[in-house]
């Protein structure tokens, strides 16, 4: 009961956090911090060695992100004015309430640990959130992995597939391959 | 040997193989232009299902490839879809090498559609959504033009298709739990919600039709249109895979009123923006939009006819934007302008590319003698049967892209001195490229029966939405 309460605790946070804050280096941390929930609540439900071919996989696409942003040096981002830090908040603030009215009624359709359930639709709320905040490619690519992250987690509670794993896995490569690629991290091949 | 092998994991390999050669790409293009056809060649003379065998079938594979505890069934069905995409692949390669354009298609076109066929062939087919996403992703990379400066319309698709990806993986766990214990009142709701949802996300229907014209706009024609053109058929052919394997979905009248809405809306709002609409690529992107929603629409009639109907669109939408594709490509090619002011004189500075692009409209519309008439005209009889209403905004909708069409047609033909003396240079094997396409397009207007039966096959094995 501690467990969940710091779990959901600690998620609610991350989240809040990941919306707020303006470095990519914190940004990227944040989303290897939710890649480790969604670990510790998996591993309550599957083999420890299917939970590690998620947590690998995510934190396998998050290192090749961080590889692409250094090489290709982002732009400094300036800090945002006071509102709209204090608008990300409400919004954020407005997609929790909107968890914590709904996960009870969620629960009636997905017979999931409500732990699992919660932490899985904050995640998968600010996901969507995140993803409509920011433009960029390397963002949408971590609103994304958020929003992943969040489906995952509520999944993997109803399904106990290898190959979905595994698939999953691949998918989350990918996508942070294409967010490599898209930030020039790599080429191709030219076009004429 | 499997089918799955020959047209999934064949085509696989070959693109593995053909991303190390890619640096000779006259020699790349060419093995993905054999592979291509050979595999739909293969398709022709090859049958999945040894009991239906023809005369021509000499060659026999086995239909399912058992993988991880899961099937890929490549059945009577998707065999003729795999042919159609090989053919249509093929094609499209060749005319890349004609006009001696450099692509990410090869070889990652042979990725996407091999991922696409993989998609509709896995069992159970729930793990689809799974694949369609990995073929979203492999075709972003194909598509995006990283000069480009922005890349709203890619990150947009990308966003989108992975947003409708749990949405029909919820309603796949539902349904899938169905066929075990009977569905009550409200799960079968929340079921159809949540797969009506991912396909709303998926097709493209207001208002996530966003991205449709930016892929088209940012990026170029030749690699944007290939994935717009092929990507809602795909998922059109989903959509009749969940109908048909699920019985109380099919039954359940909501699903097909709500197929008539929202092919409606595609119909109604593709017809609305073209009709605004000066850019080229962003009008062609709109024209696709409307296709999708006549599918939808014949789809939605709940009727084997409507799903026939359906398949004959593909060949319509396959055929007539592989040619205004190419056709504006030529224009690009001439002039960066994607203005509808840049097929002013058309006709008069090269006939074949002036007239290829008219029967390209007229089809899409439905023109009476075009490839699209004898499916347009049994869209709106259909129809009229079953909602004169429908059938009168559908014909209205397709009144208005008429309209546009007779716009662009005076375009093509008006004549300007100074667009007049700028002859669009094309070699003779272009030339003799755009000649067989209008030949292909009238043909394929003229006798009708020869060309469509072809695609019927691709549906032909739904047996509880045909029969």
């Amino acid at each position: 009961m501690i467990i969940n309460t710091i779990l959901i605790s600690i998620s609610i946070l991350t989240t809040g956090a990941i919306i707020l804050v303006e470095d990519w280096r914190y940004r990227l941390s944040l989303v290897v911090l939710i890649e480790l929930i969604g670990f510790i609540l998996i591993i309550q439900i599957w083999p420890i060695a299917l939970a590690s071919v998620k947590l690998i996989s995510g934190w396998m696409g998050i290192a090749l992100l961080a590889t692409t942003f250094i090489y290709s040096s982002p732009r400094n981002e300036s800090l945002s004015p006071v509102s709209s830090r204090i608008f990300r908040l409400m919004l954020i603030t407005f997609g929790w309430v909107l968890v914590l009215v709904s996960a009870e009624r969620f629960n009636e359709w997905l017979p999931i640990s409500y732990t699992n359930l919660f932490i899985g639709l904050v995640f998968f709320i600010s996901g969507m959130i995140y993803l409509a905040l920011r433009m960029n490619s390397i963002d949408t690519v971590l609103g994304l992995l958020i929003f992943f992250e969040g489906f995952d987690v509520i999944y993997s509670s109803l399904e106990g597939s290898a190959l979905i794993t595994g698939i999953f896995g691949i998918i989350i490569i990918f996508i942070c391959l294409t967010g490599s690629y898209l930030e020039g991290g790599f080429t191709f091949g030219g076009t004429e | 040997m499997t089918g799955a092998f020959v047209w999934i994991i064949l085509p696989l390999v070959v693109s593995i193989i053909l991303i190390f050669t890619r640096r000779y790409f006259q020699i790349s293009n060419w093995l993905q232009i054999a592979t291509s056809l050979g595999l739909a060649l293969l398709g022709m003379f090859s049958t999945t299902d040894l009991v239906n065998k023809t005369p021509l079938q000499v060659l026999e594979f086995a239909p399912v490839f058992n993988i991880l505890g899961r099937s890929l069934v490549i059945d009577s069905n998707l065999r003729s879809f795999a042919i159609i995409f090989y053919f249509f692949l093929g094609f499209w390669s060749l005319a890349l090498l004609i006009f001696k354009v450099r692509s990410r298609i090869v070889p990652l076109g042979m990725t996407f559609f091999a991922l696409l066929i993989s998609s509709l062939a896995v069992e159970p087919f729930l793990y689809s959504a799974l694949l369609v996403e990995i073929a979203v992703i492999v075709s972003v990379i194909m598509v995006a033009d990283t000069s480009s400066e922005s890349k709203k319309g890619v990150l947009r698709y990308l966003v989108f298709f992975s947003f409708g990806v749990p949405l029909v993986l919820l309603a796949g766990w539902y349904l899938a739990g169905g066929e075990i214990t009977p569905v009550n009142e409200g799960q079968l709701i929340q079921a159809t919600l949540l797969l009506g949802l991912g396909f709303v996300f998926w097709l493209g229907v207001f208002p996530f039709q966003s991205w449709i014209p930016l892929i088209a706009e940012e990026n170029r024609p030749v690699e944007s249109l290939l994935l717009l053109i092929v990507m809602p058929v795909v998922i059109i052919m989903l959509l009749l895979k969940y109908l048909n394997g699920f019985v109380w979905l099919r039954e359940y009248q909501s699903v097909f009123q709500g197929l008539r809405i929202f092919g409606l809306i595609m119909v109604i709002t593709g017809s609305t923006w073209s009709f605004f609409e000066k850019n080229i690529k962003r009008l062609i992107s709109y024209l696709l939009i409307v296709s999708t929603g006549m599918m939808l629409l014949s789809i939605g009639l709940g009727q084997p006819s409507g799903i026939y109907l359906a398949v004959y669109l593909v060949f319509v939408r396959l055929s007539a934007f592989f040619v205004l594709a190419w056709t504006f490509f030529i224009i690009q090619r001439e002039e960066a302008d994607f203005s509808i002011n840049s097929l002013k004189a058309l006709f008069f500075r090269s006939p074949a590319v002036g007239i290829s692009s008219l029967i390209a409209f007229f089809s899409i519309v439905g023109m009476p003698l075009s490839a699209g008439f004898p499916v347009m005209q049994s869209v709106y009889a259909y129809l009229s049967a079953s909602d004169r209403w429908l059938n009168i905004s559908a014909v209205f909708s397709t009144g208005i892209i008429s309209i546009v069409l007779i716009r662009l047609s005076f375009l093509v033909f008006s004549q300007t001195h100074e667009k007049n003396s700028q002859r669009i240079s094309l070699t003779t094997i272009e030339k003799l490229f755009c000649i067989l396409l209008i030949i292909f397009l009238v043909t394929a207007g003229l006798f009708p029966g020869t060309t469509l039966s072809g695609f019927e096959d691709a549906v032909n094995g739904f047996e509880f939405l045909v029969k």
